[in-house]
């Protein structure tokens, strides 16, 4: 389907339809917030019974995700040692590897067994497709980093950790995405680094976005998709079929495994539309993890887990900040949106209306690190967190847009427009308002009660309901607890145990992060597009320490 | 794993359909009867009990929570409620509860066995005042014998530690005051200051006392008091200014800057008009204004909310009508002179003090008849 993905230049039918979508989950979050207290204070017993109601599902869904959580980060522990490059040489012989995989045994090693279970379905899988892959030799990976005002400090270790890698480095291309704004030392360093590493890879380019581009606002998705563009022409004149590039659009400070590129390959090769797919990893913010507020690690933390919660459900799954694709389909769409700030997730949702819905976001169980947030001081730190998680929440920007394209497409099929519109809605309303009912909104009845509802039993049932439905989610933190402790980096440090007991400690904020950190900023941004008041892109604080 | 995920969501889905209904009504006080498996409409009790961790019994079985508690799912009609504390008497009443209704026992005063008595000091007093809370002066007509006591502050949420009394003359032996007679005391509620009206040698004189300095600060104000007023008076607000009043004029006396103003009646400031002359001190109301403590005669006697119509009173000790009695609310304590040797004596009513009190519905909380009804 050719559709406009923008908010701009619109028909005015169109700008009007846009704008009152841009008006409506605003309008959503602060309704039910607003009617919530409106019936604490004039209608206690509706709004006992409605909170009531709110407790019990969110606890399940709690649970819920807790439970595929423990699932996603067992996969993700599976896969920690799978020898993708035997993998990707297999399948160059299809039929005889998978032969031969049928008939391995593992005895006792379930992880083992279980990898491999899941490795055979999905070579049955590509088999029955009858849509095999390039041989591995002609697979091309293409790594964007956009660099705005990272310095070298930043940006050396990403390269190194490309390095490291198990795969190919010559059939790799790194591009530099250079803001022609950014300071000369941060242009220096680029110039530095790509004479370093041009002679590692297939090719270490810069390609240089100019300040000012027509049509273009300042977002980093402009920068991209300008160094793509390059990066098509590049491989026309190699004679690089563009079906054979995968691309991988990298904040500056993603540190990947060494398996990243090999167990990205695989998934490519191994995905029967391949050409139709994203691939998204598992990020995780280890860079820095030790060098900032407690809080900070928290939330962060809190963010990979949402990753690994939704990288068990590729049906819902959208794409979300450093990630790969197809680079024919990302030409197909025309790139990134270069007005648009969400860009990681715009891209998913671009792809999934170019195709008709038929687009998908494979989970990788593999990681990749980037920094947590990190500012000169605590207070600076906490704006910086705020900043960035109102800019995530910013993509609620898309729903107006993917909502404009639900409404005038007839190929994909309604009962899927249905689902992931109101996945898309439902997800930003409870993002903006879960933490404030949780939080504040769920003890006003019994504050703001009056006499007949203070002579009620409900006024002394619903505490009672809310500390049992509480205590079952502090089983739910505890679990993430011990998870969050195994999922934290296995580098060396000074007291470690008692650094991981704080660590555990600091999940008791939760509730305040909960807030302050995550419904606040959710409700800020969609507050802003009610009114209009479009968010700018601004650059997260990243500092690490040296040495 | 998508399978699982659509199993596993389904099934919650199912729990959640099941289980939203149920504790919803729940909520409103509807319980399922294994009996008629009918939905029936109960109400429940809330209990407090001072002091707290009491056993409760309901229609003769035992509360899993100790108090405070609410005890839930109770089938309108009346229930017997028995509450049980070891050292103090069984609480026990007939409750009537009332479908979707919440009842309200709140803060019970719990009777010792046995009232903890404590003597304070073997010295006989006239009397006794209590200024700024904490100190508690017992008088004489001999200067040098009137005491001033100081009680511990009192603890945040209960009174579990040894309270201690500190006692110290008011005056030195070696003070020129310390062979005067005592006229007259008089005091402000709250204020950390008195005024004694003394006589020395056959001398009038009045005595500007601050107990907040240790040893307490005394002045000599006569100058500023040429004549004898009726009443003074002052207001813990303003500890510099007190008001002197006599037959035909009120004056305002500035000890700070040892000045004296003529001060209309309209100016007067409300507060003093409405200030209580010097009665005895003889009733409180405790407890979170459920229980009355007074004297009758020559007793003290605790009144306590146990029956909507029959208040029950307990006796406590014996004091003279003529003397003061304070309860002193930090500690929970009542301070007295005993009847028979004028010695001072305290006795600890409350044995808990309740910080975090729930709002209590007036149309469900249990009252005392009208406190006035039982003078």
């Amino acid at each position: 389907m050719k559709f406009h993905y923008s908010k701009e230049n619109l028909k005015p039918r169109q700008a009007k339809l846009q704008r009152i979508l841009e008006i409506l989950p605003g309008a959503c979050s602060w309704g039910s917030l607003l009617g919530l207290i409106f019936l604490s204070i004039f209608f206690p017993f509706g709004a006992a019974t409605l909170i009531v109601a709110f407790y019990l599902s969110w606890i399940m869904r709690v649970l819920y995700s807790t439970f595929f959580l423990v699932l996603s980060y067992l996969q993700l522990n599976i896969e920690e040692n799978t020898d993708w490059i035997s993998r990707i040489d297999g399948i160059r012989h299809l039929p005889i590897y998978l032969n031969e995989n049928r008939s391995k045994k593992f005895g006792s090693d379930w992880r083992q067994a279980i990898s491999h279970k899941v490795h055979l379905d999905q070579l049955d899988k590509l088999m029955a497709s009858k849509n095999l892959p390039p041989v591995p030799e002609d697979i091309y990976h293409l790594i964007i980093f956009p660099v705005i005002k990272e310095g070298r400090d930043i940006l050396e270790p990403a390269i190194e950790a490309i390095k490291r890698q198990e795969f190919r480095l010559k059939q790799m291309v790194i591009i530099f995405a250079l803001e022609e704004r950014a300071l000369p030392p941060v242009q220096d360093a680029v110039n530095q680094l790509q004479e370093k590493y041009k002679n590692i890879f297939f090719a270490c380019i810069t390609v240089v976005h100019p300040a000012v581009v027509p049509g273009e606002a300042r977002v980093k998705g402009a920068n991209a998709s300008c160094a793509a563009r390059q990066a098509a022409v590049f491989f026309q004149n190699h004679q690089i079929p563009f079906e054979n590039v995968i691309i991988s659009c990298f904040d500056a400070d993603t540190v990947v495994s060494p398996h990243y590129f090999s167990c990205l390959t695989y998934h490519f090769m191994v995905c029967p539309e391949r050409l139709r797919a994203s691939f998204q990893p598992i990020p995780v913010y280890h860079n820095n993890i030790w060098q900032v507020p407690g809080f900070a690690r928290v939330v962060e933390t809190g963010s990979s887990f949402y990753q690994l919660i939704e990288a068990t459900n590729p049906e819902k799954l959208v794409t979300f900040s450093s990630h790969s694709m197809s680079f024919k389909a990302l030409v197909d769409v025309d790139y990134w949106p270069v007005d648009m700030i969400s860009d990681d997730s715009a891209i998913f949702w671009k792809a999934y209306i170019h195709y008709d819905g038929q687009y998908k976001v494979i989970p990788m169980y593999v990681t990749l690190s980037m920094d947590v947030v990190s500012a000169d001081n605590w207070w600076q730190t906490a704006k910086s967190v705020y900043k960035q998680k109102q800019r995530w929440a910013w993509g609620v920007e898309n729903f107006p847009i993917v909502m404009r394209a639900f409404l005038e497409s007839t190929k994909i099929p309604l009962y899927e427009r249905l689902r992931l519109g109101f996945k898309l809605f439902e997800g930003h309303l409870s993002w903006a308002t879960s933490g404030f009912i949780l939080s504040i909104i769920g003890w006003l009845p019994i504050i703001f009660a009056r006499r007949e509802f203070a002579s009620s039993v409900v006024y002394y049932n619903v505490p009672e309901i809310a500390n049992t439905i509480f205590a079952l989610g502090f089983l739910a933190i505890c679990v993430t607890i011990v998870l969050s402790l195994f999922l934290l980096p296995k580098t060396k440090i000074r007291y470690r145990w008692l650094i991981k007991l704080g660590h555990a400690i600091e999940w008791m904020m939760v509730p305040f992060i909960l807030v302050v950190f995550s419904a606040l900023p959710a409700l800020h941004a969609q507050t802003r597009l009610m009114l209009g008041r479009y968010l700018e892109f601004w650059v997260t604080d990243k500092h690490r320490a040296k040495g | 794993m998508l399978w699982l995920r659509k199993i596993i969501f389904y099934i919650f889905a199912l729990i959640y359909l099941i289980l939203c209904p149920l504790l919803v009504a729940r909520m409103l006080g509807f319980v399922i009867n294994p009996l008629t498996h009918r939905l029936v409409k109960t109400g429940l009790v809330w209990v407090s009990t001072n002091p707290p961790d009491a056993s409760v019994y309901i229609d003769g079985r035992l509360a899993h929570q100790k108090t405070p508690t609410a005890l839930r799912d109770l089938p309108p009609g009346k229930h017997f409620i028995r509450i049980e504390h070891s050292g103090y008497k069984d609480w026990e009443q007939n409750i009537p509860i009332i479908g979707k209704k919440a009842t309200v026992l709140a803060n019970i005063l719990l009777i010792p066995e046995e009232w903890p008595i404590t003597r304070i000091s073997d010295q006989s007093y006239q009397n006794i005042v209590l200024a700024a809370d904490d100190i508690l002066i017992a008088t004489n007509p001999v200067l040098k014998n009137i005491d001033i006591f100081h009680t511990t502050q009192g603890i945040e949420e209960n009174f579990k530690e040894e309270i201690v009394y500190e006692r110290k003359p008011l005056f030195s032996k070696n003070s020129i005051y310390a062979n005067g007679n005592l006229v007259r005391l008089l005091n402000a509620p709250k204020s950390p200051f008195i005024l004694l009206e003394v006589s020395i040698k056959d001398k009038h004189r009045f005595l500007w006392v601050n107990l907040k300095e240790n040893p307490p600060l005394i002045e000599d104000i006569s100058d500023l008091l040429p004549e004898i007023p009726t009443r003074i008076t002052w207001v813990n607000s303003d500890n510099d200014n007190i008001f002197a009043f006599y037959p035909a004029n009120i004056y305002r006396i500035n000890i700070k800057d040892k000045a004296i103003f003529p001060q209309s009646p309209v100016n007067l400031p409300l507060s003093l008009d409405t200030q209580p002359q010097n009665l005895p001190q003889a009733k409180f109301l405790i407890n979170d204004k459920n229980d009355l403590l007074i004297r009758e005669g020559r007793w003290i006697k605790l009144y306590t909310k146990e029956d909507y119509n029959d208040p029950q009173a307990y006796n406590i000790a014996k004091s003279r009508p003529s003397t003061n009695m304070y309860f002193e609310e930090k500690n929970g304590e009542l301070f007295y002179l005993d009847d028979a040797t004028m010695s001072l004596f305290a006795v600890q009513i409350l044995p808990y003090h309740p910080i975090l009190n729930i709002p209590i519905p007036d149309a469900i909380r249990i009252k005392l008849p009208n406190k006035d009804s039982i003078l």
